[in-house]
């Protein structure tokens, strides 16, 4: 109805409207409201705003372009400081950050192993045994590194065995090191406390390991050695399965 | 000419000194006889440096504030060998029985070490008074072990032996105490921030008392026995039987006790540990 008073409806789309309006009471009755409607609307007097008027409202107009203008340029400002450059400068950042830990890491890695080396040459063995404990918290040490190899030193040539039995249960934390695993057996040969050989056959006995087990065998089958120490080697064989009872 | 007089005594004193620290050193002995036996004392001059205890049977150690190490035993009538009166003790090493009783005790620099020669020493416990400077340094490898006794010391405290029981009394540390077949029971006056305390036996218990307010850093082991404590250790806790100690289950514990301090180590390995703090037992 609203497309037709327009006059936005075709001719035969109009008269088909009409011929339902007119057989329907209701559809009627709201046509003659709209056309009611319509025909006041028409009667208004239209008001023509005066050049004054005309020249605020272009002035206003022009003010709010501007405002509009200036906006844009704002946004623009916020584009030409790429999302890039930051990510740049963070990576940057993360990598200064890296290579400090790494240096610092090893600074302290040096500066232990500085520390430690001169701290095996002290006389006193309960603080050469403090020097090993403090040094090697079990998740700090590369195992490849030269703090084993201060280590492996010790278990050859201190002279206390209470010192070399520190060294041998703390190497004993890093027995998946074929290096640890051959010093130990190594020594097996070479030691002479009891208490200390005692020691590195427990920890072998903490590996499965064919060098191991082969190890163990021979000492079982050696007759110079004390009786407690091959039947600590036997102890670990029952262990690890491979003999009888 | 003054200077010549000058020369030569200064020559004289260093030729008589040099023999005294470089060799065998003669100190005071003493007997006392009774109707059983004799007392038989030996004293060495000593306040500092190292006294190196080997191959001794049976020690008693006990600190002192005097200015000797004072080695003393019982030697009883029935255990005199009357067939070696009047022979002396020949021994492999070319060591001497110094101190009449089967010990040899020399001193080379800041040095002095005490040796038992023979496995069927004439004595029975071997008693030394040890000045409270002096660091003591006990090894041991033979079967014929009894029982090291150590009593109110202060100084370092190093042992290795295979088959002695260690008691240790009002002991402060730092120490390195290592037996393959005896236990160690030792108890700690106070608990000394030098070095560091480890106690180890291979096969036989580890027990320990400390006082209450000892720092440490305390790592125990008893792979194949259990750790049992009263002490408030920051640990993890596998389970609490109905008495009064706290039973720990597992081969490794360590934590900090009373905010941490001394590297303070205990371990059995195939016994049972036991520490117990502010001297309950």
């Amino acid at each position: 109805m609203i497309a037709a008073l327009e006059g936005d409806m075709g001719q035969t789309q109009k008269e088909q409207m009409m011929i339902q309006i007119e057989n329907d009471e209701h559809l009627t009755e709201i046509w003659e409201n709209y056309n009611k409607l319509y025909s006041h609307i028409e009667l208004v007097a239209i008001d023509v705003p005066s050049l004054s008027v005309k020249h605020n409202f272009s002035k206003w107009l022009a003010e709010e372009a501007g405002s509009i203008e200036n906006q844009t340029k704002r946004a623009k400002v916020v584009k030409l400081f790429p999302w890039r450059k930051w990510a740049g400068i963070a990576a940057v950042f993360v990598c200064v950050l890296g290579f400090w830990q790494v240096y610092n890491k090893n600074q302290q890695m040096g500066s232990s192993l500085a520390n430690l080396e001169l701290m095996m040459q002290v006389q006193s063995p309960t603080e050469r045994i403090k020097a090993i404990r403090v040094n090697y918290k079990h998740e700090q040490i590369d195992v490849d590194g030269q703090m084993i190899e201060v280590l492996v030193n010790v278990l050859f040539t201190d002279k206390s065995s209470n010192v070399r039995l520190a060294a041998v249960e703390t190497l004993s934390n890093y027995m998946d090191s074929p290096k640890v695993r051959t010093a130990l057996i190594k020594a097996i040969a070479t030691e002479k406390d009891g208490g200390v050989k005692l020691a590195i056959i427990d920890s072998l006995g903490k590996k499965q390991n064919k060098e191991i087990i082969s190890t163990l065998e021979n000492i079982v089958n050696d007759d110079s050695q004390e009786k407690y120490v091959i039947d600590g080697a036997h102890m670990q064989l029952i262990r690890l399965d491979k003999v009888d009872i | 000419m003054n200077t010549l007089i000058k020369f030569f005594t200064v020559a004289l004193v260093f030729g008589m000194a040099y023999p005294i620290s470089a060799q065998n050193l003669n100190g005071n002995i003493n007997n006392v006889t009774s109707s059983n036996g004799s007392l038989k004392e030996y004293k060495l001059p000593m306040t500092s440096g190292t006294l190196n205890i080997v191959d001794i049977d049976d020690i008693k150690i006990e600190g002192y504030s005097g200015s000797e190490v004072v080695f003393s035993t019982m030697v009883e009538n029935n255990e005199k060998n009357e067939r070696a009166a009047g022979l002396k003790l020949v021994n492999s090493l070319g060591l001497e029985d110094n101190t009449g009783f089967g010990i040899s005790v020399s001193k080379e620099g800041n040095t002095a070490t005490a040796r038992q020669l023979s496995d069927n020493c004439s004595c029975n416990e071997i008693a030394i008074k040890v000045p409270k400077g002096v660091n003591i340094s006990i090894s041991h490898r033979t079967h014929d072990a009894e029982n090291i006794f150590i009593q109110n010391v202060s100084s370092e405290v190093e042992i290795s032996t295979n088959h002695h029981n260690i008691k240790l009394e009002d002991v402060t540390g730092p120490m390195a105490i290592k037996t393959v077949h005896g236990s160690i029971d030792a108890r700690f006056s106070t608990l000394s921030q030098k070095g560091s305390v480890s106690l180890y036996s291979a096969y036989d218990f580890v027990d320990v008392t400390i006082p209450s307010n000892a720092k440490m850093n305390v790592s125990i082991e008893a792979p194949y026995g259990d750790v049992y404590s009263n002490a408030d250790i920051n640990i993890t806790k596998k389970s609490t039987p109905s008495n009064s100690s706290t039973c720990y289950s597992g081969s490794s514990i360590s934590g900090t006790l009373n905010g941490g301090g001394v590297e303070f180590s205990i371990k059995s390995a195939h016994d049972d540990v036991y520490l117990r703090q502010g001297g309950k037992k």
